[in-house]
């Protein structure tokens, strides 16, 4: 089950790592499941260590990740599978979520999630005014009008009569 | 314990829970990463949300430029065509021009009418700014040249090209970075397509070609150390498309990684699979074969003595042409555990082929394919079953033959009409006491590409 390696002694055998999040809480992951993320393998390479602490992921996101690193190294599931496990993963979850959880697969290096994640914030974002992306995720206009308007003066190249839907 | 110490830190702050900036707070790569799914237009206005925003566009390495916008916008009718051109194509210039100077990764362009001495404008851009990336929707009706200078030749990893129109591609040298290249409604001269396909590239791993033309080649060799998929769709070597005989080459296929090998199209002159023992799965279905194609093509992809390389492949789909002729071209020494028959609609208005398809002789009588039938396959799909004593016949010596089949899922066409008929099947005899036959539905099993266009004939009268 463990991918072959040719480093040798660490993925000989099918073996477990634990991982603790920020809240001191504790996940046992297989290590063929922590070495999709390419920092953990690298931890994993460097150390014997089988306790590996995230000081910036909390239980929630954590957990998260590791459900999907877990379906993702798991060989009896066809490329299908995981395709729709990815989709069904990201649909419906808060913004936030995805937020933290962008965050978390960045820091862990998990390419894959990260991308999908990203994704699915963009589809939320898509094709919005302006005001309504400042209105939805709190973003305080430090502008003054004037200032606000020069810049939409220099850009004009920009700034057509486009008119956006506003959710 | 703290192995944390080597894991990179996270740069945010922890999640606060009071009133807060829901989004400016994330690093710079990460919104990046974000925003690269946005159109180009919505990442430059993101420079009025706040101060925080003024410049993060300028720095976003994937840009998607989309003329839709432009044109939904800009419509005027007086100027119907060129002002939305204008427009768009001023808007691409100052992207690019007020960026940071920052490397830019990926450059895709959606734009219905383009304009070829823009467009390669902007790839003599894309060739200073090391792009990896590239991809062209659209199209246009222009002879010019697409013309892919050295420098981008050298540095780019993909490339997408998806045009309307069959616009000619030259390339100055071969493509020594690039993995995978998708080509749709191109025409490939010969120096570029040896370029591109028969040698230099060393790292292609995905080759894509959809409606395009190679042309002026007596023999069209794609030598790939690395390919691990190969698919051509409706690929033809003279003007017409949609001609009899329209491929008038031969396909060598040299790669010893490939995985999964798909062809489409029009009956080959030659074929040849060498060296490719990794071959996992095929696919064959041709397209407009002309009436008399035994006599006069005799070595095309038909005969069998031709299916040399298919030999270690795990699977294998064919189409009703390839197995009208009572062979599937498997020798004795293909281990083949699955098969898969897509039988394909023949229209009633083409009933001379249809009669000529009933009145060959008996599947029994080629023993050629038995060994293999017998000994190897586990599993065989047949697919689009109209219940006529044709393909009846087909699965009846199927299942005579397949000693060791455990499996087969036979999809019937829609319609109660001669649904018995297979139902009858379950209590034909078998060869094999393990065989499970199941009924699945058709649309669940589809296979992309293979089984689209369903009107194309297979066969000319």
């Amino acid at each position: 089950m463990v991918t072959t390696d040719e480093k040798g002694p660490l993925t000989a055998k099918k073996k477990s790592v634990i991982i603790r999040s920020c809240d001191g809480d504790e996940f046992l992951v297989s290590e063929s499941a922590a070495v999709l993320s390419t920092s953990l393998k690298k931890i994993l390479e460097e150390k014997e260590d089988r306790l590996i602490h995230l000081s910036d992921i909390d239980n929630k996101t954590l957990a998260m990740v590791i459900a999907y690193l877990s379906t993702h190294a798991d060989d009896g599931l066809s490329d299908d599978l995981k395709r729709s496990f990815d989709q069904e993963f990201v649909s419906g979850k808060e913004f936030d979520v995805l937020k933290y959880l962008v965050l978390a697969t960045d820091t862990l290096q998990v390419t894959c999630l990260c991308y999908t994640v990203a994704k699915k914030m963009a589809d939320i974002m898509k094709n919005k005014l302006v005001e309504w992306v400042r209105r939805e995720f709190d973003i305080q206009n430090d502008y003054t009008p004037e200032a606000e308007a020069e810049i939409r003066r220099l850009d004009a190249w920009a700034w057509d009569d486009r008119q956006l839907e506003d959710d | 314990m703290q192995a944390a110490a080597s894991c990179k830190k996270l740069r945010t702050p922890r999640p606060k829970k009071y009133f807060v900036d829901r989004l400016s707070p994330l690093p710079n790569d990460v919104l990046h990463r974000v925003l690269s799914y946005l159109d180009f237009l919505d990442v430059v206005r993101t420079s009025v949300l706040s101060k925080r925003w003024r410049f993060v566009w300028t720095s976003v390495p994937y840009l998607n430029f989309n003329m839709d916008w432009f044109l939904k916008y800009n419509y005027n009718e007086r100027f119907e065509c060129l002002e939305p051109q204008i427009k768009f194509w001023d808007f691409i210039k100052w992207s690019l021009l007020l960026r940071d100077g920052s490397q830019i990764i990926k450059i895709c362009m959606y734009s219905d009418n383009m304009m070829i001495d823009q467009l390669n404008g902007l790839i003599r851009v894309a060739a200073r700014q090391k792009v990896q990336e590239l991809c062209f929707l659209g199209g246009d009706y222009t002879s010019k040249e697409l013309e892919f200078p050295r420098g981008l030749c050298e540095t780019l990893i993909v490339l997408t090209l998806n045009l309307c129109d069959t616009i000619p591609l030259r390339v100055t040298t071969v493509f020594s970075s690039l993995q995978s290249l998708t080509l749709r409604g191109v025409h490939i001269p010969c120096d570029t397509a040896e370029k591109l396909l028969s040698n230099g590239c060393a790292k292609l791993e995905n080759i894509y070609l959809e409606d395009c033309q190679i042309k002026d080649l007596e023999q069209i060799d794609i030598l790939a150390c690395n390919l691990k998929n190969l698919t051509i769709v409706n690929v033809c070597t003279c003007d017409r498309f949609w001609a009899v005989g329209s491929f008038d080459s031969k396909l060598r296929i040299c790669a010893p990684k490939l995985l999964s090998f798909c062809y489409i199209g029009p009956v080959l002159r030659g074929f040849a699979l060498e060296n490719t023992i990794s071959l996992k799965n095929v696919s064959i279905r041709l397209l407009r074969v002309p009436g008399n194609y035994q006599v006069e093509y005799k070595n095309h992809l038909l005969c069998p003595a031709r299916f040399i390389g298919l030999n270690s492949a795990k699977s294998l789909t064919l189409s009703t042409l390839v197995v009208k002729d009572r062979k599937f071209g498997l020798s004795r020494d293909k281990k083949l555990p699955s098969l898969f028959i897509r039988l394909k609609e023949i229209p009633w208005s083409r009933r001379k082929s249809r009669k000529a398809l009933e009145n060959r002789s008996p599947w029994k009588s080629r023993i050629e394919d038995i060994a293999c039938l017998s000994y190897n396959v586990k599993f065989i799909q047949v697919s689009n079953l109209d219940g006529s004593e044709f393909v009846l016949e087909l699965v009846k010596f199927l299942l005579q033959n397949g000693k060791v089949l455990q499996k087969m899922e036979i999809m019937h066409r829609g319609g109660e009409r001669k649904q018995k008929n297979f139902k009858e099947l379950i209590t034909l005899p078998k060869a094999s006491s393990e065989v499970v036959i199941s009924f699945p539905e058709y649309s669940q099993r589809k296979i992309p590409w293979f089984d689209r266009g369903d009107s194309d004939p297979e066969y000319d009268d």
